[in-house]
């Protein structure tokens, strides 16, 4: 039986052998995991040999729309894409909009799973039941925009491609997935794997219709949310700036990433703000497929290095590759973001590591000769020489381009201590010294030093900053709501600024695919997905847990110099504190595995033999 | 009703197409929207919008007189006689002529206004303002 | 001696700071003291200033500094963020 909003097959790609088949979306696997993220989960699991290494044949990368992707409603279109990521050697997975994961839906398919390398450079092209792995030809070693272009020109505009640049090809352990000139899976390395696979891209086309449970009630109820939306007070306030709207507020609390976290206040911030961003380089809103509330801004920015057409800057983008490196002109930040979308670069890594670099260099830890020029802060042309120099891998690039805890590993000194990033994955854009539920977030994300599974700042400010209580209860209540949008498939924007009420998406997932399923149930699946995501690091990474859930030691060790968040710190007994109430709650062990009770309660009983003969103890 | 499109507004988010296959062929399906859609990335960035504009193109090229002007002075396909050739589609000017697979036929903007009523941007919208954003 | 006009305002919170205001973020009727700012109205219900960016008034933006006049709509915009 084929359920409204699944497409009933799942596509496997051997890029080795160029073989395809396609294998039922299985009923358990969609009652189980519901799609996007939770396949991504379930099928690196199932389908990654324990051990592999993320540059090999065995590791897999899978591309999964969600069941209400492509649907009509608002913010349908997004994709989730995971494999066992370079950066971490962890679960690693990123999440992308625009156009493509629609596309995947049209072209019949809930999932794609790719596996393999190919023997040359290619590209893969999945025009509806016809696969076929092509010569990238012309493409290999050109930038993702232009490499989007390329294929667009080559295959037909009516193509969805996502594409990698020249980081990705060259292994940089934060290269990041393209796709319709400026949205990006940025995190966890997927381009990289991509690269060592000699996968340039994927080209999808598809002509088919999605089918749904209950047609008439799922159309009358999408005109509904999109009217719900259109009335919001903040759908007209908020959608004309985008994300970057936050950067005065983040600057006001002391949390706004400057000059490698040494800082949490930017002077600068006024001249990045999302008033700049308006009244000087946006052209037009940007938005993915679906999208009431476009957050993408496409951008013109002239600056002394040249001019750029770039969609963006967003906040984490603004932060990364503005505070964090003292840029504080937009349009020298928007110049930034092209040249890391071209190079495809995590602009979040990538700001990460050009702010680690010029500290180092500025504490002499990196010379002038090492690095092949002088590094300041609040020069452009330093931050653009860095990101050509990681995404080639020459000199000084190429120890970066590991990611700034490999690189400190190397440079040695005290680097180790401002090397931001979690699980060696680099921090995104919220400093959270002052911050406790933010921090726990932080240090408990499944891929690294990431905010997007849980975002709770307001929640410190309006429960008291420096109390550490609840904090760790209200990071795991936000890690199962906002990663269930990851595998429905759908965007949480709506829900997240301007208020559209959780109500609409559980009373639509049924009307949509014919499951009968509460949004308590749905939030069941997530947590499932969360303890599983665990299992999987946990598998992969030896002797896993809690020495791998710590924030660097400059935020547990100096208290933040000036600015509204001076003196803050929140120390290892703290991080300790929390993480020890985090694991509680959630039915862990204190060294922070899932336990045997939680595991069997979740229907995740299969992971516990391999978990044991891997020496931990689950009591 | 007349139709106007401003492509300066157009984000790319695809709801009007949307909008229109749902309520004119009841198929979550974008492609049978009679809106036209172009994205000019990355120069100029930005979408180029079509929306019929009652030019009857459509109904001068069709060779089996199928298509005839409505009351409304939109142009209808009659099913009936539609012999699927697919003319109209590469004469329309605005490029919002689609052939549905299920039936074979071609289908163009009957100005139903539904796109209008859910255009985010409100860049699709009535000149004589019968039909607004919902 | 002159009464000073009661100041009537209208209060809606956009986003999820609207659980940490009292009465919950719907639309609400405040009365509030003539030359108040919007920071020393929250203030004076015990609501944190940091728990809103700026707000939107009769459609305008605003910061929290804008001072409240009779009639004012008053949108509460909460700092939240997506990924």
């Amino acid at each position: 039986m084929t359920l409204g909003g699944y497409m009933g097959k799942i596509l496997h790609v051997d890029l080795t052998t160029g073989e395809s088949l396609t294998v039922p979306t299985g009923e358990d696997l969609i009652r189980d995991y519901v799609g996007g993220r939770g396949f991504v989960a379930k099928l690196l699991w199932d389908l990654v040999p324990p051990g592999t290494e993320p540059f090999s044949e065995d590791n897999i990368v899978v591309i999964a729309p969600g069941p209400l992707t492509g649907v009509y409603m608002p913010g349908s279109g997004k994709v989730h894409m995971g494999t066992k990521s370079p950066a971490t050697g962890c679960y690693g997975d990123s999440n992308m909009g625009g156009h493509f994961s629609p596309e995947i839906k049209y072209a019949g398919y809930d999932a794609i799973v790719i596996k393999g390398k190919a023997p040359e450079p290619s590209i893969l092209v999945i025009d509806e039941d016809s696969v076929r792995l092509e010569g990238a030809g012309d493409v290999w070693g050109a930038g993702a925009i232009t490499a989007e272009k390329r294929l667009k020109e080559r295959l037909g505009e009516d193509f969805q491609i996502a594409v990698i640049g020249p980081a990705g090809e060259n292994l940089v352990k934060y290269a990041c997935i393209s796709h319709d000139f400026g949205r990006q899976a940025g995190r966890t390395g997927i381009g990289a794997v991509w690269g060592w696979k000699n996968l340039k891209a994927v080209c999808v086309r598809g002509s088919r219709s999605i089918p749904i449970a209950k047609p008439r009630e799922a159309f009358d109820k999408a005109k509904e949310m999109y009217a719900t939306c259109y009335g919001k007070p903040g759908f007209k306030a908020w959608t004309p700036y985008g994300t970057a709207e936050v950067v005065n507020w983040v600057n006001k609390v002391g949390a706004f990433p400057t000059r490698n976290f040494s800082e949490t206040y930017f002077e600068g911030h006024e001249g990045i703000n999302g008033q700049a961003l308006v009244d000087r380089v946006k052209l037009i809103d940007k938005g993915c497929f679906g999208c009431p509330t476009p957050c993408g801004k496409y951008s013109k920015a002239k600056t002394s290095l040249g001019e750029v057409r770039v969609e963006g800057p967003e906040y984490e983008t603004i932060a990364l590759l503005g505070g964090n490196v003292a840029l504080s002109q937009i349009e020298e930040v928007a110049y930034a973001n092209a040249v890391a979308d071209e190079l495809g670069l995590d602009t979040i890594s990538g700001g990460n590591a050009a702010g680690f670099a010029i500290e180092c260099f500025k504490k002499g830890l990196l010379t002038e000769e090492q690095v092949g020029r002088v590094l300041d802060w609040g020069d452009l042309a330093s931050v653009v020489y860095l990101l050509e120099k990681i995404a080639k891998r020459e000199g000084i690039g190429d120890i970066l381009a590991d990611g700034v805890k490999a690189a400190s590993e190397r440079i040695g000194g005290d680097s180790e201590r401002f090397a931001i990033q979690v699980k060696g994955l680099e921090w995104s854009g919220y400093e959270a010294r002052w911050a406790p539920s933010m921090m726990i977030s932080y240090m408990t994300c499944d891929v690294g030093a990431h905010h997007n599974r849980s975002w709770a700042i307001t929640h410190d400010v309006a429960t008291g900053r420096d109390n550490l209580e609840g904090k760790s209860e209200k990071a795991i209540e936000l890690q199962h709501i906002r990663p269930l949008f990851d595998a429905l498939g759908l965007c949480r924007l709506q829900w997240v600024e301007i208020g559209f009420e959780l109500e609409n998406y559980a009373e639509v997932f049924p009307l949509v695919t014919g499951i009968e399923a509460r949004w308590e149930d749905l939030l069941r699946v997530s947590e499932r997905i969360w303890n599983l995501t665990r299992a999987f690091s946990a598998r992969e990474v030896d002797g896993f847990g809690r020495l791998w859930d710590y924030p660097p030691r400059r935020f547990m060790e100096e208290p933040v110099p000036s600015g509204p968040a001076e003196g803050k710190v929140l120390t290892r007994e703290q991080c300790d504190h929390l993480l020890d109430d985090y694991y509680d709650r959630r039915g862990w062990t204190r060294e922070g595995i899932p336990g045997e009770d939680k595991l069997e309660e979740l229907g995740l009983g299969f992971v516990i033999p391999e978990l044991t003969r891997r020496g931990y103890i689950l009591k | 009703m007349r139709l106007c499109s401003y492509s300066d507004r157009c984000s790319g988010c695809k709801v009007c197409v949307l909008t229109c296959a749902l309520s004119n062929h009841g198929l979550n399906n974008p492609k049978l929207g009679s809106v036209s859609i172009l994205p000019r990335f990355p120069e100029p960035g930005l979408f180029e919008l079509g929306v019929c504009t009652k030019c009857g193109a459509c109904r001068d090229a069709c060779p089996v007189g199928a298509i005839q002007e409505q009351a409304n002075g939109f142009y209808r396909v009659d099913p009936s006689l539609c012999v699927g050739c697919g003319v109209c589609v590469e004469e329309c000017p605005q490029k919002v002529i689609r052939m549905i697979p299920e039936s074979n036929v071609a289908f163009t903007c009957v100005g139903c206004g539904e796109c209008v009523k859910y255009c985010p941007k409100e860049a699709i919208v009535d000149l004589d303002g019968e039909v607004k954003r919902v | 001696m002159s009464h000073p006009e009661p100041v009537r305002i209208t209060v809606t919170c956009m986003g999820h700071s609207g659980c940490y205001f009292p009465g919950g973020g719907e639309t609400q009727v405040f009365e509030c003291v003539p030359g108040e700012t919007i920071e020393m109205f929250l203030e004076r219900l015990g609501v944190n200033t940091d728990l809103f960016m700026y707000a939107v008034v009769g459609g305008e933006k605003r910061e929290l500094s804008h001072v409240l006049r009779d009639g004012d709509d008053v949108l509460l915009v909460s700092p939240l963020m997506g990924g």
